[in-house]
């Protein structure tokens, strides 16, 4: 830098303020992708299952809630006592708890069963084509004169059965209370034994 | 009139040189060393007149870091005393604000700095990165200190 | 006369009327401006000489051995980082490999190295961490202030790795958490080639043959090979002396990349910084080779803990570290006893820092060890009757005040 450089620097309006105003912090360096920072909660994403809370290495002792405290509601980071470890993240079944990248990279992501799914009645559809035009996700699609839907990208958002001309044609079906609850209570036991919950 | 002048002088004066003593009360090191990276070329806290010097008479503010174990249960309120008015305390990393990991069942240690000192600053994270020091001592320091004399300075602004 | 005039202080004897000597009692710590840690160091001087030296602790007990018991390896490798914060990566690493040791199948090669690579940048952070420490304990500011600023390209390097500058929370059961790309690979060698190595070719440049550095360090604390046999002194502390003992040569990874112990013949403050510059560039080297030879494949395989008793060594940046833990099926940690090298490393003070010629120098010793108080902290005994402390730190009244207890 020459002096010239440095002259500028203190004259400009940066320099200036600077030099009046000694105590506001500057931004240093750049935090790595990979940094963990506290964990963020998607509580649109939870399901309470409550595998975080298990997970989490900071228990409770007299006085002092553990780190990630599970409530009704989902679960609730004390952040004075957060360790940033970043198993709650890896342990969460949803993907609704983020902590750096831990929540991308880890190997596989449970897909959450889905407690309804959209059937199309073959013999009612007359293959129009409105429930593709306004299907959010591009889950519906019309081949061969007949409605098809991908279940897997499919939203549950009811707009084709809105759209639709033919009463009855496309309808919601939901899917047996027992059966749902067994596939959860399974998702959640394989990611508490991964974690080795006391 | 004259007098919230001198205070507001005061208040000034005291906010652009701020002495510091760190105190590890049976921590891990960790925060420890972060503090000593924030005195280094890259963070350079001395930029805003914070200087490090470990003697707690000379100090106005008191970096606790670490649970506050068995031994220091005693001499932290003691090590508190030495410090003179006006001062102020933060406590780094998760383990000063509550005990952090080793505040749970089969753990000999305090929950926090808390219980035994006043302490007017947290700086959560295990441990928090030197921006995170940098910014929490940076915005909260000088603002204490201005405003000491008006909140809780003597009556005589002394 | 002059040559019988006692040096320091008197004190006459009421009853007999003899003068005799007394030495001065200055106690270093807990909390000193030269301890970055707590610790209690009571030097007895005469005049200026140090004539004895007793070493106090168990400011940092917390009680980790036992919050450790009845948790699963997942949340007890946390905690086992947190033991120290400056060789954090290997008390992970050592905790790790005790409960991979009693698990079925072996870790991925990949993870492996992974792991090894973090492990020798760990080393070479703690290693300039502690020669600053050194350096600003003989009021070297600039060498202390050089150090630290290559520790940060350092970090740096740690921080792209693995996402935090320490406590990374880097090792699992069979592998490493996340995997590298090449790229990063390559910029982390940029830097320790660009950066790293220049500078610490110019520290250590500097360090041997700068005459105030030479006048403070040359010949001051030395260990003789009788005091390491004694004390058990471990690491960097006893390569300096000439004893090349290195658990890395028994360590998987380190004889494929061609490791050979480094070692020194002095054994004083001086020599013990120039290994560890040494050792620093032996790292560098090490990284490289690892990189060069990584493995293709998961970075990450499922391991089944079967449990048992088992016994781990780890080379940590101060020395030899040893889990000893009995691991239930499944993972769970039944008990764990944890051996840190700054025990003997700290304890050998009591017998170089007596016939220093003054305090400093004392304290350039305590610090040229490069003495890790948090991972000290293993034992304090607790009259549960009336819930006092009994003792903590000394091992052999520990001893006695059990036996008192129990007989």
């Amino acid at each position: 830098m020459s002096f010239q450089d440095f002259l500028n620097h203190i004259l400009s309006r940066e320099g200036v303020r600077r030099l009046l105003d000694a105590h506001s912090s500057k931004k240093y360096t750049v935090k790595p992708r990979r940094f963990r920072n506290f964990p963020t909660i998607d509580l649109e994403k939870c399901v309470v299952c409550g595998a975080c809370a298990d997970a989490c290495p900071v228990g409770p002792s007299d006085g002092k809630p553990p780190a990630l405290e599970m409530t009704d509601k989902g679960p609730v980071l004390h952040e004075d006592r957060c360790i940033r470890c970043g198993l709650c993240a890896e342990v969460c079944p949803v993907s609704a708890i983020q902590v750096g990248t831990l929540h991308e990279e880890r190997e596989e992501v449970v897909k959450p069963p889905k407690p309804a799914e959209i059937a199309v009645d073959p013999d009612l559809c007359i293959g129009c084509g409105r429930c593709e035009r306004v299907c959010p996700s591009d889950a519906i699609h019309v081949i061969d004169g007949t409605a098809e839907v991908d279940r897997e990208s499919c939203v549950l958002c009811e707009a084709c059965i809105d759209a639709c001309p033919v009463a009855g044609a496309i309808k919601l079906l939901p899917m047996d209370v027992e059966e749902l609850r067994r596939c959860w209570t399974k998702i959640v036991d394989t990611k508490r034994r991964e974690v080795g919950s006391r | 009139m004259v007098c919230c002048l001198l205070k507001k002088l005061k208040g000034l004066i005291r906010s652009r040189s701020i002495h510091v003593s760190v105190v590890n009360t049976g921590g891990c090191n960790g925060c420890d060393i972060e503090i000593l990276a924030c005195f280094t070329y890259r963070y350079d806290l001395e930029q805003y007149g914070i200087y490090y010097h470990n003697n707690p008479r000379k100090t106005d503010v008191l970096i606790v870091t670490g649970p506050v174990t068995e031994q220091w249960k005693d001499k932290l309120p003691k090590l508190y005393d030495k410090v003179p008015e006006p001062k102020a305390v933060v406590a780094v990393g998760s383990c000063a604000c509550s005990g952090g990991i080793f505040n749970q069942d089969g753990g000999r240690v305090g929950g926090g700095a808390a219980e035994f000192i006043p302490v007017d600053a947290e700086v959560p994270g295990c441990p928090p990165r030197p921006d995170e020091i940098v910014k929490a001592v940076v915005e909260v320091l000088p603002t204490f200190f201005r405003r000491w004399e008006f909140e809780r300075g003597g009556g005589d602004g002394r | 006369m002059a040559d019988k005039a006692p040096r320091g202080v008197t004190v006459i004897d009421l009853d007999t009327g003899e003068e005799k000597p007394i030495s001065h009692h200055v106690p270093v710590g807990p909390h000193h401006p030269i301890l970055k840690e707590p610790l209690r160091i009571k030097l007895a001087i005469r005049g200026e000489e140090v004539v004895d030296c007793k070493v106090e602790m168990g400011y940092c007990h917390r009680g980790i051995e036992k919050i450790m018991e009845g948790m699963p390896w997942q949340k007890a490798a946390f905690l086992a980082e947190r033991v120290c914060g400056i060789c954090s990566h290997a008390h992970n690493m050592c905790f790790i490999g005790a409960v991979e040791s009693v698990s079925e199948g072996e870790p991925a090669r990949r993870g492996l190295f992974l792991r090894y690579i973090v492990q020798e940048l760990d080393r070479i952070q703690s290693h300039l961490i502690a020669n600053a420490a050194y350096f600003y304990s003989i009021e070297h500011e600039t060498m202390f202030v050089w150090n630290m600023n290559t520790r940060e390209r350092v970090l740096d390097c740690i921080e792209k790795i693995t996402g935090n500058r320490i406590l990374t929370g880097w090792n699992v059961v069979g592998g490493v958490r996340l995997d590298v790309d090449e790229d990063t690979l390559n910029e982390v060698i940029e830097v320790l080639e660009e950066k790293v190595v220049p500078d610490v070719e110019t520290y250590r440049k500097i360090a041997s043959n700068d005459p105030f550095i030479k006048m403070r360090s040359r010949g001051v604390g030395v260990i003789t090979e009788d005091m390491i046999r004694r004390y058990r002194v471990v690491g960097p502390q006893a390569r300096a002396s000439g004893v090349a003992q290195d658990i890395r040569t028994i360590e998987p990874v380190y004889p494929e990349v061609g490791f050979r112990p480094i070692t020194r013949d002095h054994g004083d403050n001086l020599d013990r910084i120039l290994v560890r510059y040494d050792e620093v560039l032996q790292s560098v080297e090490l990284i490289e080779r690892m990189v060069e030879e990584l493995p293709r494949g998961d970075h990450r395989v499922e391991m089944k803990v079967e449990g048992g008793h088992v016994v781990n060594r780890t080379e940590a940046p101060r020395g030899e570290l040893v889990y000893d833990m009995e691991i239930s099926r499944g993972g769970v940690v039944k008990k764990a006893t944890i051996r840190t090298p700054s025990v003997p490393n700290i304890r050998v003070l009591e017998a170089i820092a007596p016939g220093a010629p003054s305090v400093a120098d004392a304290v350039a010793a305590y610090a040229s060890l490069d003495p890790c108080v948090a991972c000290n902290e293993r034992f304090i005994v607790i009259d549960r009757d009336k819930d006092e402390i009994v003792f903590s730190g000394k091992a052999r009244e520990v001893l006695r005040a059990c036996r008192s207890k129990t007989s």
